[in-house]
């Protein structure tokens, strides 16, 4: 069994990956095994930090013999350094598992001795998982940029998602900040994990190769790419790699040696934008030229669907009994649910106010946007609309991190201060 | 008042339908017969669950809304809504006016209660898939204890079949009583007033501890988000999450 101070350090290593989701799979339990995959993916505990834990999220070892500047393993750093054996692993996943305190494996290595070594302990470890231990949950497999391109092939068939880190939205900061990683090491095998033969049709992956697909993960904020760039960029591996996902992860200062980096945190807001960005790129028709404002960069003040919004009154007011999806989906504080709902019950009756409080659309920043059966219950007074925008954005949790900080953004408008 | 009594279960709702289009009652309200206060001007008839009348109304429901209807309604009835059977009656008894599927007909308001009473139900369905906790016996059977706002043993246990193979395991909903116990191959329901003495397998304990200073170690200190952490897992749920225990 691991000991508790092993597992302390190679979940430290391991807790600044974003990516804990376990959906997109629907790997079946074979008879005499443990576990299944849930297309889904299910949430099982969360942190104090509000984030889910989906998957054990573990370094199979924190040894690094590389000096990336943003890491907290590498090899320059003076932490306590340890490792797991397979069996180790395997064998806390099945306990874990077993009591439902997770849905399955997050495995990632710092690089011991080389890549290869390093992507074949991998490979042993989920083989053994698979096969000695009969587990069939779910399994994320980090790739290891330059280890060999068959271990992709032969990892592909055990897993249900791979990831190789882009690190850094451009090739200059990855050879400023982690100089033993290329942007070859790591577009090649992404470009391999997209080809052909590995999907049924263009947007269907083959169930006996990582059904759940790629992702990627760069860390926003510890060189200057503006968020216009960090997007193109994310469009672009939409389209060329087909990735299922594109985590950032804001830069939190971890070494202090070195004037390469940022001393401060990045404002988690920055994060929460692009986020919002990226969401509205998969699934709400925007493009990245339209989301980022003329700075290239997204607005702390207004989600970027808002910022959108403020930048093209002439497009609104959309009329809700007749707009088709697409018009609908660009109205700030509709999601996709609320649209589906509307056009379901828009066949039936000419939808009022009243009938969208009863389906639950939130109208607190739509309002501004549209007009029901002609009827407009907004305001053409600019001022009134950030205001209320604003206020919205207050009530809807976030911690706004401006110098004056969210409440006195508002007196400042409303001409309180 | 008129009002319609009835067991709050798929054949009860099935005889409230009944009575009522025979009848020809058109009800204020379908109460569960085992636990109900009556109002001094209330007129109530009793809808017995007789074989003979509830299937037929059961076979019309899935002839016009499917499966899924009757799957739906079942699930209404579990939730813990006090007007969640009145609800489903209102529902279903649409769905047999209508003769066709009536589930996204959201411009009715009944129909758009029933999908969100529906919905709760399914979403602490979905919660308690990752918040319930096992704990393995000494004999290699899981316990877990439960306490869900709404009657979903039975709606939770069929996942865990699936998931765990061969291993055998018992949810136990401690508020009401119901069980779900598994032998590895079949799911057995039902209630028992009787309690649960567990005895916890030897390395139980060692498990049990990494776990806890895994969840403590995996969040980023700078980060904290206790608002986040809240809204996602409400502290209702916690008593029975051991990481969560200080």
């Amino acid at each position: 069994m691991i000991d508790e101070n092993r597992l302390t350090i190679l979940t430290n290593g391991a807790k600044y990956d974003v990516s804990c989701s376990s959906s997109g799979s629907e790997r079946k339990n074979k008879s005499g095994g443990l576990g299944n995959a849930s297309f889904g993916g299910i949430c099982h505990s969360f942190t104090q930090d509000g984030r889910c834990i989906s998957l054990l999220k573990i370094l199979m070892s924190n040894d690094c013999v590389y000096d990336c500047a943003y890491c907290i393993n590498r090899c320059g750093n003076d932490v306590a350094r340890a490792t797991a054996t397979p069996d180790e692993i395997c064998e806390l996943v099945m306990e874990f598992y077993k009591r439902n305190y997770i849905e399955g494996l997050f495995l990632s290595s710092a690089i011991v001795k080389s890549p290869d070594y390093t992507m074949e302990q991998l490979y042993i470890t989920v083989k053994k998982l698979r096969k000695e231990y009969g587990f069939n949950g779910y399994i994320h497999l980090k790739g290891i940029p330059r280890a060999d391109k068959n271990y992709l092939e032969a990892a592909g068939v055990l897993v249900d998602r791979m990831s190789f880190n882009i690190e850094l939205p451009s090739e200059k900061s990855l050879k400023l900040l982690a100089p033993q990683k290329s942007k070859n090491s790591i577009i090649e095998p992404m470009k391999t994990l997209a080809l052909d033969k590995y999907y049924d049709s263009p947007f269907k992956r083959r169930k006996d190769f990582l059904p759940a697909g790629q992702t990627t993960q760069m860390i926003i904020g510890a060189s200057p790419e503006s968020d216009a760039h960090i997007l193109k960029l994310t469009e672009y591996m939409y389209k060329a790699y087909k990735l299922k996902r594109v985590y950032y992860s804001s830069y939190t200062p971890t070494n202090f040696d070195t004037s390469l980096l940022p001393y401060v945190q990045v404002p988690l807001i920055r994060e929460h934008r692009l986020y919002q960005a990226d969401w509205l790129l998969r699934y709400y028709g925007f493009t990245a030229d339209e989301i980022t404002g003329e700075d290239g960069n997204l607005s702390f003040d207004y989600d970027p669907k808002c910022a959108w919004a403020l930048k093209h009154p002439e497009f609104f007011p959309v009329e809700v009994n007749t707009a088709p999806a697409e018009k609908l989906l660009r109205v700030p504080g509709m999601g996709v649910k609320s649209v589906y709902r509307i056009l379901q019950a828009r066949k039936y009756a000419k939808l009022s106010f009243d009938d969208l409080k009863r389906l639950r659309v939130t109208l607190k920043r739509a309002v501004y946007f549209i007009t029901c059966g002609g009827k407009f219950m907004g305001t053409d007074d600019t001022v009134k609309i950030k205001l209320g925008l604003l206020t919205a954005e207050k009530h809807s949790g976030f911690q706004q991190l401006s110098m004056f900080g969210g409440d006195a953004a508002i007196s400042a408008l409303n001409g309180e201060l | 008042m008129k009002i319609i009594i009835a067991e709050k279960n798929f054949d009860g709702l099935c005889a409230a339908l009944f009575l009522s289009f025979t009848e020809k009652i058109l009800p204020d309200n379908v109460i569960d017969k085992t636990v109900y206060q009556l109002s001094l001007d209330s007129e109530t008839f009793e809808a017995p669950s007789l074989k003979a009348k509830t299937a037929r109304v059961a076979s019309a429901i899935f002839r016009y809304g499917g499966d899924a209807a009757v799957g739906r309604l079942k699930t209404c009835l579990l939730s813990s809504d006090e007007n969640a059977f009145f609800i489903s009656f209102k529902y279903a008894r649409k769905l047999l006016e209508s003769r066709q599927d009536i589930s996204d007909m959201l411009s009715d308001k009944d129909v758009t209660l029933f999908n969100f009473t529906v919905d709760k139900v399914l979403k602490e369905k979905h919660r308690l898939h990752g918040f319930i906790r096992f704990t393995v016996t000494e004999s290699g059977v899981l316990y877990a204890p439960i306490s869900p706002d709404n009657d979903v043993t039975e709606l939770v246990a069929p996942h865990f079949l699936k998931r765990l193979g061969n291993t055998p395991f018992v949810i136990h909903d401690v508020r009401r009583n119901r069980y779900a116990i598994s032998d590895g191959k079949k799911l057995f329901t039902g209630t028992t007033e009787k309690q649960a003495t567990i005895k916890s397998s030897e390395q139980e304990k060692e498990f049990l501890y990494l776990w806890k200073r895994y969840f403590k170690t995996v969040a980023i200190e700078e980060r904290k988000n206790l608002r986040q952490q809240d809204s996602y897992m409400p502290r209702r749920y916690r008593k029975f999450m051991p990481e969560t225990f200080e």
